[in-house]
């Protein structure tokens, strides 16, 4: 990891496009300002990865409609709609 | 239109007005940038969105609303800016849900729902400021317990 000093009103530039300046710091507390291209996202780490962390597990759908078919068959049914269940072709 | 070779259903034809790019990338995944819907009866009403760069990238989507009644996303004004929408009432919610092993564990992110903006075919994931909303809620238990209260798994949001 890179590790440089700013103070504030000082900034740091990222490739062409991110800018990350230093607005204020209060006690422990920095508060810093991002300027960034509208396709990347810009969030608190713990944030971001935890948004991450969740996609990942998302994506790696093991996909068996019939699975989720008796998934919807099931919601059908506690929400008072039941259907019975259908015929595959 | 394009025909699009995906893992799991086969080959897709894609007209460009079922396109959606991203106007922000999906944290965990930078290189996706293009996705359409792929909508099956015996799955309704959850849809797959399906990435047109990574053809093995699905996610299962579904309107939050249907499972959580009383979703009320409160969104940064930021999001709205950037996402060229007047109000959270021009955007459309999808909420990404992850299939365990155990479909009766399955949760949804009601955190960082993805709004979409049908005018202008973009969308993105946005975190939410609701501090009652977590990154996993439980499907089933929301139907049980008919909403929001209760349904989310424990810990930070």
């Amino acid at each position: 990891m890179l590790v440089l000093s700013r103070r504030i009103d000082e900034s740091i530039m990222i490739g062409e496009n991110i800018e990350v300046k230093v607005i204020d710091i209060k006690g422990e507390t920095i508060k810093l300002g991002i300027q960034a291209p509208r396709s990347v996202p810009v969030h608190r780490k713990e944030i971001y990865e935890e948004i991450k962390r969740e996609n990942v597990k998302a994506a790696a759908v093991d996909a068996d409609p019939e699975k989720l078919s008796q998934l919807e068959n099931l919601s059908k049914l506690m929400s008072g709609q039941a259907q019975p269940p259908k015929e595959e072709t | 239109m394009q025909i699009i070779k995906t893992t799991r259903f086969g080959e897709i034809t894609v007209e460009p007005d079922q396109i959606y790019s991203v106007s922000e990338t999906l944290p965990g995944f930078p290189d996706a940038t293009s996705f359409f819907f792929i909508d099956r009866a015996n799955i309704a009403p959850f849809r797959w969105l399906q990435c047109i760069e990574d053809t093995s990238l699905t996610f299962v989507i579904v309107k939050p609303e249907i499972f959580f009644y009383n979703y009320a996303p409160q969104l940064d004004p930021k999001d709205l800016k950037s996402m060229e929408m007047e109000d959270q009432f021009s955007g459309q919610f999808y909420t990404i849900v992850v299939l365990p092993e155990d479909l009766t564990q399955m949760t949804a992110n009601l955190k960082a729902p993805l709004m979409f903006n049908p005018r202008t075919r973009k969308f993105k994931q946005v975190f939410l400021l609701n501090s009652d909303y977590r990154y996993q809620h439980f499907i089933l238990r929301a139907i049980e317990e008919k909403g929001i209260e209760g349904s989310g798994a424990e810990g930070e949001s």
